[in-house]
């Protein structure tokens, strides 16, 4: 067991984002190498620097909250580290925090228990609405779920925690890392979904809206742990590394069956909307 | 002057396969913005991403021609078939991946070809560009489209398609033609103005300042010259001195998963074995080793500026590099204690060259390959790839002693004076290396893979007919036959690919509307498999009244005018006429690094010479120096020795018969 282990917050957008996690695992192994880190590394052959990475994020999806934990044989200094692993990493990753965690500290992919999403749609803002609702106030909802070639019927309706139509057309990511993330749209969904016993994807609950709702961009702007009531982030962004930062204001958790406007406005953006 | 066609490619990615092809954003790109004074370069290799990327030519260019002030360059790829029907129904031009910028807002558009299936995708990428396909039809707006790489050594069936074709090296010739462009568009002289300088220009081939002329039965009879600025003969570029050529400095990281993802660094150019089948070998002549100490600064360098940890020191046989190893023990002290892996590719098939793979590779030996060519000794004579089957044993047992797994073996079939004996050869080889790992490895096995043989242009083999697609596939089925319940597991390429491959290796300037034909029936992608059709080819030559048989399967005699005389490599055509007639008697010809200069014409009229790093020649046996060959003047076989296991010996030598 290694006695240090660094938890990142990181984000992934621009083009970046097309890259899928195979990839991206390959281009942190070498940032870890280049910003010189005292790596840990697997036993074996082949060595591999020893990281542990959070929930996937399926490609094409951007995000502000992607996590990873490194094991390192030596103390570094939080914030530093930041600094010097977002110098050598591609354009549109950059690590936003940065903290020490307990070595034997759960894998995030068994603590995550939820992610907020931001999706941008082309649909019109209050048809969208009308159909969320639908999904919300439905008791179960079929999916055909596709793995290794094989289709299962799955149920979504206990995956989705939480759907609000955003009252503005645009949502202003402020990480603290460069210029906030804005994502904009005609329409903008923000989903709390269940990470366990599986990660529940947007693109699902978009699918199975009457008709099917348009996502331009799917946005992860939070992975949560603890609930089922209370949750919280595992890293949030301003702690240790990254400058001043506000933390995007969660989706409060609300009765299922009921979809209501977002409980805080963001005060970058506009006031509510009217409740729909 | 140039906006970002970004917005509109990225709607597009969803929906496409392998996205991150299209993204661009490696680490070391470059990012220089255009100005009017530049001359903007777009380097095209007309493959998959994953092929192209990690391309050493292209790299090389691209980093050479950004050094300049008064040039600038990107790159683009093919566009996958799901990615080129999205940008068509989308109205998206051919696009660069450093700013997205469209393809005809750049001066050149220049093709890599190192393989000539790759020339249908010369099309799509221009038709996807809106460049018109035809330099006849361009404009005095369109930018002027330029070929290189090994494959555009016989230019002609791509010649209608492009406007200048550099033959050899390209990093001279790309600064002459960027200057060539920028007078050019200063003086406001017609495309026509542009063309003949360019053809002025050493190892630059202009196709439209040529005529073709042919004989009654079809042949070619001549092609000259139409205007007095090109030469009667284009000769290639070569570079005397790759120490002045010290790039790529910061090499390309990927972002996704692409072929040979490692930090790739040429160690010489050149080879001077003489295999006879071998393009490569012929036309990069003479051996051009890069100094030891800028070889390893280029190693320290590029894994700083990287995050790599493999290494690969690149040439056509690295193990041939004059002191190999105390290059690599170099390299590996330099490196101390981080975790780096050196590799060789193209290794030598000796014991030495295993044992420096072994002292180099820190990763899992699972596979390691070699390329003996042929099945039997006598096969090997007549192409002149001269190892010995001792030689080979002792590789192999060295490779299962230092803890490799699995032997992949690769041979040629088709190849000229060829017998059944020869091809069955390829398994009795097989058998014999299953059996010498068996001693070391439990279940131990061996892949041989075997591929028909395509006559190359300036090579000692451009006068042989190439093997029909059934006798190769006849030649197959004995080889399977005769691995039938072995551990020797074959693998065969495709018949058919290697005939159209034929075609535009040997084919002249009547095969340009065969390739417009097969592109225009979705003949994209040729070199992969799932794509390829010789029902297209055929379609195609039966459309222009040509004839495959003619092309491809016709031996020519000694006044055969190739559709390539005006091209040239260097190599006298009296050596290479000489060398066909040793090999088809199995005469052998030694490495003349080492033995005295037998003329092939390289060396003696471009006035260069061989650039050896080390007065020490490569150690090991007969492959270090070309001394020594088994059997090289009795013309016996050698016979299988096999040395731990008496018992074993017998068994295997009565395979052998």
């Amino acid at each position: 067991m290694s006695p240090l282990r660094l938890r990142l917050r990181f984000t992934k957008t621009g083009r970046v984002r097309f890259i899928g996690h195979l990839d991206l695992v390959r281009v942190w192994e070498r940032a870890v190498r280049r910003a010189k880190l005292p790596l840990e590394f697997t036993a074996g052959y082949s060595p591999r620097p020893r990281m542990h990475f959070g929930l996937a994020l399926p490609t094409g999806f951007a995000s502000t909250a992607e996590y990873l934990d490194v094991d390192l044989s030596d103390h570094v200094d939080a914030d530093e580290t930041a600094i010097a692993l977002s110098s050598v990493l591609p354009e549109g990753i950059d690590v936003v925090a940065a903290a020490a965690v307990a070595a034997d500290s759960q894998s995030l992919q068994a603590v995550v228990a939820a992610s907020d999403y931001v999706v941008a749609s082309d649909d019109d803002p209050s048809a969208a609405a009308e159909r969320l609702t639908a999904v919300l106030e439905a008791g179960s909802i079929e999916y055909e779920l596709e793995r290794k070639g094989r289709t299962t019927t799955v149920d979504l309706r206990p995956g989705i925690l939480d759907l609000a139509v955003a009252p503005t057309r645009e949502v202003r990511l402020d990480v603290g890392s460069g210029a906030p993330t804005v994502v904009s749209g005609r329409c903008i969904v923000r989903m709390r979904l269940a990470a366990q016993p599986r990660s529940y994807r947007p693109t699902e609950v978009c699918a199975v809206t009457e008709p099917p709702l348009a996502a331009v961009l799917v946005h992860r702007c939070a992975q949560l742990v603890g609930g089922p009531v209370e949750f919280s982030e595992p890293l949030p962004v301003g702690s240790s590394a990254g400058g001043p930062a506000h933390r995007p204001e969660p989706i409060e958790r609300s009765g299922n069956g009921s979809l209501r406007e977002e409980a805080t406005p963001d005060p970058s953006t506009t006031a509510l909307a009217p409740r729909i | 002057m140039s906006h970002t066609l970004w917005p509109s490619v990225e709607p597009l990615l969803p929906g496409v396969a392998r996205p991150a092809r299209y993204i661009g954003g490696e680490g070391n790109m470059i990012r220089k913005e255009p100005s009017p004074e530049m001359v903007r370069w777009l380097l095209v290799f007309p493959d998959a991403y994953e092929i192209g990327l990690p391309n050493l030519g292209l790299q090389i260019l691209y980093e050479l021609l950004n050094d300049r002030p008064d040039a600038q360059a990107e790159r683009a790829y093919a566009p996958w078939p799901d990615m080129g029907a999205a940008m068509r129904a989308a109205g998206v031009p051919l696009f660069s991946v450093d700013r997205h910028d469209r393809a005809d807002a750049f001066d050149v558009v220049a093709f890599t070809f190192p393989a000539e299936l790759l020339y249908t995708n010369l099309l799509e990428c221009l038709d996807l560009a809106r460049i018109p396909l035809r330099s006849a039809d361009r404009g005095p707006d369109s930018p002027l489209v330029v070929a290189g790489g090994h494959a555009v050594m016989n230019p002609e069936p791509i010649a209608e398609f492009v406007d200048a074709v550099v033959i050899g090296d390209g990093e001279d010739a790309v600064v002459d033609i960027t200057a060539a462009v920028k007078q050019w568009r200063s003086g406001g002289g017609t495309r026509h103005e542009l063309m003949t300088a360019l053809a002025r220009i050493d190892g630059v081939y202009v196709p439209s300042l040529y005529d073709v002329s042919y004989n009654r039965d079809g042949t070619v009879a001549a092609v000259e010259p139409n205007h007095p600025a090109a030469p009667e003969r284009v000769d290639a570029r070569k570079l005397a001195d790759l120490a002045d050529m010290p790039y790529p400095r910061r090499p390309l990281v990927p972002l996704t998963e692409v072929v040979h993802d490692r930090l790739n660094v040429e160690v010489f150019r050149g080879c001077t074995r003489g295999c006879r089948f071998c393009q490569a070998g012929m036309i990069t002549r003479p051996v051009r080793e890069r100094p030891p100490e800028q070889i390893r600064r280029m190693v320290r360098d590029g894994l700083e500026s990287s995050g790599y940890e493999d290494v690969s020191l690149l040439s056509l046989s690295s193990a041939d590099y004059s002191d190999a190893e105390g290059l690599v023990r170099g390299i590996m002290d330099d490196c101390g204690d981080r975790r780096i892996s050196l590799s060789l590719p193209s290794l030598r098939v000796d014991a030495f060259g295993v044992g420096i793979a072994s002292e180099v590779s820190r990763v899992k030996k699972t596979g390691l390959t070699f390329a003996p060519e042929a099945g039997t000794w006598r096969m090997r004579r007549v192409v002149n790839k001269l190892i010995s089957e001792d030689d080979l044993y002792a590789a192999v047992e060295a490779a299962y002693a230092n803890g490799w797994k699995r032997m992949k073996l690769y041979f040629m079939i088709g190849l000229p004076t060829e017998t059944d004996e020869d091809v069955l050869g390829i398994a009795e080889l097989g058998r014999n290396v299953v059996e010498i790992g068996k001693r070391h490895v439990k279940g131990a096995s061996a892949t041989m893979s075997v591929g028909g043989f395509v006559p190359k242009a300036h090579t000692p083999f451009q006068w042989f007919g190439q093997d029909q697609p059934d006798a190769l596939a006849r030649k197959i089925a004995l080889l399977k036959d005769a691995t039938r319940r072995t551990r020797a597991q074959l693998r065969w390429h495709d018949p058919s690919a290697t005939t159209a491959e034929g075609l535009m290796s040997r084919g002249d300037r009547r095969l340009g509307p065969v390739i417009e034909h097969v592109w225009r029936a979705g003949g994209v992608f040729q070199e992969w498999g799932e794509h390829f059709s010789l029902d297209l080819w055929r379609a195609g030559m039966h459309a222009h009244g040509l004839d495959i048989e003619s092309t491809v399967h016709r031996t020519r005699d000694d006044q055969e005018v190739f559709p390539w005389e005006h091209v040239s490599a260097g190599l006298r055509r009296e050596f290479l006429w000489d060398e066909w007639q040793e090999a088809l008697a199995a005469n052998v010809l030694e490495d003349c690094r080492w033995t005295p200069c037998y003329d092939c014409g390289v060396c003696t009229d471009f006035g260069i010479e061989h650039l050896v790093a080390s007065a020490t020649p490569p150690a090991g046996g007969s492959q270090g120096t070309g001394q020594h060959l088994p059997g090289a003047a009795s013309g016996t076989g050698t016979p299988v020795r096999l040395s731990a296991k008496p018992t074993q010996t017998h068994e295997v030598a009565t395979a052998t018969r």
